[in-house]
């Protein structure tokens, strides 16, 4: 199942090869959390990274992301080493981090006005946005007066704003209570094939991960390596009535996870 | 309405202790001279009131407290930050603050004197010295505290690193700035007051001394009533600018106390 699409290295947008991210403890010890970790993701793919928690998942995303600085290997960004994080990559975090003084416009303003996109321009396409995940009404309401599902729309209209060819996604539905999870999953799939980002998706859920995505990346538990890449391409009825197919490799891939659950217990 | 209904409800204590001081005083226990009842205190206030005596008392304790907490708040706000900005800052300060924080600051008013004279100048940098440390720690903890994935979404999104402070560090610690700047207030008073007493240079800290020395017990009591008054207003004042400064915390709009 470890295929990747033919066009893959002409058209990788992000192309990651033999990674690996150690970390020093406050005893000074050091401690590798990934490992020689080979990834490409082709431009417009969805794809989602599983694994028990503490694998390293979201290490990934945010060393994909710029903000922590790896060890060894190399990590090619649409053509481009990797250096720092820039609007190129537009990041959704668990915990929404709205800007909590600013209202939900301002947010969805902020890096706009940090890209010099012209004001009526940048007016234009907050009040769209705005509207699109659903939240009109609430331009001026500050994130602690919105529910968690409003404020993850927020914030994903605040990281669509400055337009991001790739989309991280760090558990953006795990704080969110089932049908609102449901709703912004759809939400999130229209976005794809509308704009054909690229998504690389962190989540614990299977079922999430193989109604979502095109691929699954499995990994181990630490030190966080590839346990196998699982195609998760063909049609989907929905993510409670998917078909046998798709309960099928959800069974499978929750074998893997519980081998590996089991493992770091054993 | 309900606004005024709170307002009275949380008046009704101070009411009836002032009830049991008026009626301790006339059941004659206790001599005028050592508790001279709440009406004749009243009475004395209101006296210092039409001669302008009180007014100018206030205006002049009330504009070195703040004048010295003013100073206080923008010198140890600035340390405060750059202490969670810069490792070296944070090297050297970092003593200095551990010693200069439990360290009682009044200590210091004979060599401010010895320094600036029996001035406005020594009353208001005690005033400015005393809540200083407070207030540089309170915005160390609140500058270093912030979530460092608001840091993040800032730069995902296209800020320089430079940026940051300015747009995310400083909003994002106000709610704590602001905490220590209101923990520190009464720290500012204290040091006004008592500084007042040991200089003698008036204001209500002076007006106490004298009522002192005349052996005058309603002028004491007036004293201890007007600076409560002050106190109160000035504290009422800096949590009433903590909910405008705050409107986007869920805080500020339950109405939070000081």
């Amino acid at each position: 199942m470890n295929g990747l699409p033919a066009t893959a290295a002409a058209e990788a947008a992000i192309e990651i090869s033999g990674l690996n991210f150690e970390y020093e403890t406050a005893g000074q010890q050091k401690v590798r959390a990934l490992d020689g970790i080979e990834l490409s993701i082709a431009k417009g793919e969805f794809v989602s990274i599983l694994g028990p928690s503490g694998c390293g998942k979201s290490t990934l995303l945010y060393i994909v992301g710029g903000f922590v600085p790896f060890n060894q290997g190399s990590i090619i960004v649409e053509g481009r080493p990797l250096a720092g994080p820039g609007p190129d990559r537009g990041v959704v975090f668990q915990q929404f981090a709205l800007f909590p003084w600013k209202t939900v416009q301002q947010n969805v303003l902020y890096g706009m006005e940090k890209q010099r996109v012209p004001k009526a321009e940048r007016l234009e396409r907050a009040a769209r946005l705005i509207r699109e995940v659903g939240l009109a009404g609430f331009e001026d309401s500050f994130p602690s007066q919105l529910s968690g599902g409003m404020r993850q729309r927020a914030a994903i209209a605040r990281t669509l704003a400055v337009d991001p060819s790739i989309l991280l996604m760090d558990e953006p539905f795990g704080a969110l209570d089932a049908q609102t999870r449901s709703i912004m999953q759809e939400q999130l799939l229209e976005i794809w094939r509308s704009t054909g980002k690229t998504v690389l998706f962190v989540t614990h859920d299977v079922r999430e991960a193989v109604y979502l995505s095109q691929r699954v990346v499995l990994m181990t538990k630490r030190p966080g390596r590839i346990k196998e890449i699982v195609d998760t391409d063909f049609e989907k009825g929905g993510e409670f009535a998917g078909g046998k197919r798709f309960d099928d490799t959800v069974e499978y891939i929750w074998n893997q996870v519980k081998a590996e659950i089991g493992a770091s217990h054993g | 309405m309900t606004g005024l209904r709170s307002f009275a409800v949380s008046l009704a204590p101070v009411l009836v202790l002032i009830a049991m001081w008026e009626g301790v005083a006339r059941s004659g226990l206790l001599t005028p001279f050592l508790l001279p009842a709440f009406s004749v205190v009243i009475g004395r206030i209101w006296e210092d009131l039409l001669s302008g005596s009180l007014a100018s008392a206030m205006a002049l304790t009330t504009a070195r407290a703040l004048s010295g907490f003013s100073i206080a708040a923008v010198l140890g706000v600035s340390l405060g930050i750059v202490m969670a900005v810069s490792g070296a800052m944070r090297w050297f300060f970092d003593p200095i603050v551990s010693v200069g924080f439990p360290t009682p600051k009044i200590a210091f008013l004979p060599i401010i004197v010895l320094w600036l004279g029996l001035n406005d100048a020594s009353v208001v940098a005690i005033t400015a010295l005393s809540p200083f440390f407070i207030i540089a720690i309170n915005s160390h903890a609140g500058a270093s505290g912030v979530d460092k994935q608001l840091l993040w979404a800032a730069r995902s999104l296209g800020s320089k690193p430079g940026e940051l402070m300015r747009e995310i560090i400083l909003p994002a610690a106000t709610p704590q700035i602001l905490t220590g700047l209101q923990i520190a207030l009464p720290t500012a008073m204290i040091a006004t007051l008592v500084s007042e007493m040991l200089t003698g240079v008036g204001g209500l800290g002076g007006q106490l001394l004298d009522a002192q020395r005349y052996a005058d017990s309603p002028g004491l009591f007036a004293g201890v009533v007007e600076i409560a008054f002050v106190g109160t207003v000035l504290i009422r004042g800096v949590a009433f600018g903590r909910r405008r400064l705050l409107c986007w915390h869920s805080e500020g709009r339950a109405g939070a106390t000081a």
